[in-house]
């Protein structure tokens, strides 16, 4: 039902645009995690507190967007994060794995979507991907996936890695352990 | 039969991995790690921004002392100078200094900006894998091994039996096995929006534009791709596509044909079996060699 109000919403959108906007899915969750941090670990929502995300921005020199944070942890005290950064012209889904001692083991996109600014700034466009799948996958680039042009850069996701490091150094290593572990 | 796809942030862009084989998701899954560690073993070695990188070091005090470096930056260094003679220095990768100025390269305290006036003769390649500069040079592999890096991504794939893959590094792709040979290629006119359909001509392409680049104040006019008889950014809004056996000499040709008078392109190309695909601001697609 929710997916056929987006096919509506986007399909002026679809219309204006004759290549295609490129989006593409690669990982959903739950591969990213069977590959970034294989074996039992405990899902985590962690949510940042205002000071928290002032103090992660002063920090590494980024805006906070998101509020709340998806993860998973591992008893050795390494974290996965998923988390959202937009770029000027996308939107990417990232996983990042965190060691314990706060240094990135790996980085996956686990979605890309290019989209116009003001799309991307919006939180309730935003929020409709929020939890979305490989199964659930929009396709708005059905025929031709791949690209070649200017190379764009990934600096976004450079400094949302930045951001998430502090975030551990900051908040994600001193939360103690929640009791319920899942693999 | 099975396909996965995976991407990763690598060589300032995003890296997207392709593979199709008649074996598990989970082992796909393994060697799209490995074929990432490849290209994460060029950036080490190539990058202009790490600095302890082949690169970094001969920028330090490859002027002074000939340095031994990987035989992958070897190989990069020989390919690059090569095409530097046959475009008469229209390709140089001695640029990074003015790359430097205009902010799209990083500053290295180390190292000092006052070496300008070199240029792509400059560099020696020894016997042994050594390296050393005439006088103080900053060179940046940022035209090259990015193509080089999907070739040993696709080198290493094509060992596995796969039914096929695609390496693509931000728009530098190369094709392995039976593999949809469709590809799109961005308008210079909208790059962030439109898309021209191609057929793959070769295994590997590559497209470089005088695009606007993105900085973090909006839109900025500087363009990575800098004349190197003026110095200046490139400014029109036209692509260059080209497609080769090889990315490392589909990325490097775009910049020598971006760059090059037009008299040396069919020789540049032919030599390289190669050809051109250039998408003009007015929406013309030009074929070289005609």
């Amino acid at each position: 039902m929710r997916r056929r109000c987006l096919i509506k919403k986007f399909a002026p959108a679809l219309l204006l645009a004759p290549g295609g906007l490129h989006a593409q899915s690669y990982l959903s969750r739950e591969q990213a995690k069977a590959i970034l941090l294989p074996g039992s670990a405990e899902a985590r929502v962690v949510s940042l507190s205002k000071k928290e995300r002032k103090q992660i921005e002063e920090a590494s020199g980024v805006d906070v967007v998101s509020v709340e944070l998806d993860a998973w942890k591992r008893s050795d005290g390494s974290w996965l994060i998923f988390d959202t950064v937009e770029g000027r012209y996308e939107a990417i889904d990232i996983a990042v794995a965190v060691s314990g001692e706060g240094e990135a083991m790996g980085v996956e996109i686990l979605t890309y979507r290019e989209i116009y600014g003001y799309e991307v700034r919006s939180p309730k466009w935003r929020r409709q991907f929020h939890g979305k799948t490989a199964d659930s996958k929009l396709k708005l680039d059905k025929d031709i996936s791949n690209i070649s042009g200017a190379t764009i850069s990934s600096q976004s996701i450079t400094k949302g890695v930045k951001r998430l490091l502090h975030t551990w150094e900051l908040v994600l290593r001193h939360l103690p352990n929640s009791g319920s572990t899942l693999s | 039969m099975n396909t996965i796809k995976r991407c990763q942030p690598l060589l300032g862009t995003f890296v997207e991995l392709t593979l199709t084989g008649a074996v598990s998701e989970e082992k796909l899954h393994h060697h799209a790690g490995k074929a990432f560690e490849m290209i994460r073993s060029v950036q080490r070695m190539m990058s202009f921004h790490d600095t302890d990188s082949d690169i970094s070091r001969l920028n330090r005090c490859g002027h002074v002392a000939a340095l031994q470096v990987h035989p992958w930056t070897y190989y990069v260094l020989e390919q690059a100078v090569q095409l530097s003679r046959e475009t008469e220095g229209a390709f140089d990768i001695t640029v990074a200094p003015r790359l430097v100025r205009s902010g799209l390269l990083p500053r290295h305290s180390q190292v000092s900006s006052l070496v300008e006036a070199g240029r792509w003769e400059d560099i020696s390649l020894h016997g042994g894998r050594a390296v050393s500069f005439r006088q103080p040079l900053q060179i940046d592999l940022g035209g090259i091994a990015k193509g080089f890096a999907v070739d040993k991504a696709v080198e290493y794939l094509s060992t596995l039996g796969l039914h096929g893959a695609i390496v693509n590094a931000g728009g530098d792709m190369r094709v392995l096995g039976i593999m949809d040979s469709r590809v799109a290629i961005r308008d210079p006119r909208d790059p962030h929006r439109a898309a021209v359909p191609a057929i793959m001509l070769r295994p590997a392409l590559a497209t470089s534009a005088a695009y606007f680049v993105k900085s973090a104040g909006g839109l900025s006019k500087a363009a990575a791709i800098v004349h190197p008889r003026t110095g200046k950014p490139m400014k029109s809004n036209l692509s260059v596509s080209v497609f080769s056996k090889t990315c490392i000499e589909a990325d490097a040709l775009t910049k020598a044909v971006l760059l090059a008078p037009q008299h040396l392109w069919n020789q540049v190309l032919a030599a390289r079996d190669s050809v051109a695909l250039l998408l003009t601001r007015q929406g013309e697609q030009v074929m070289f060699p005609a």
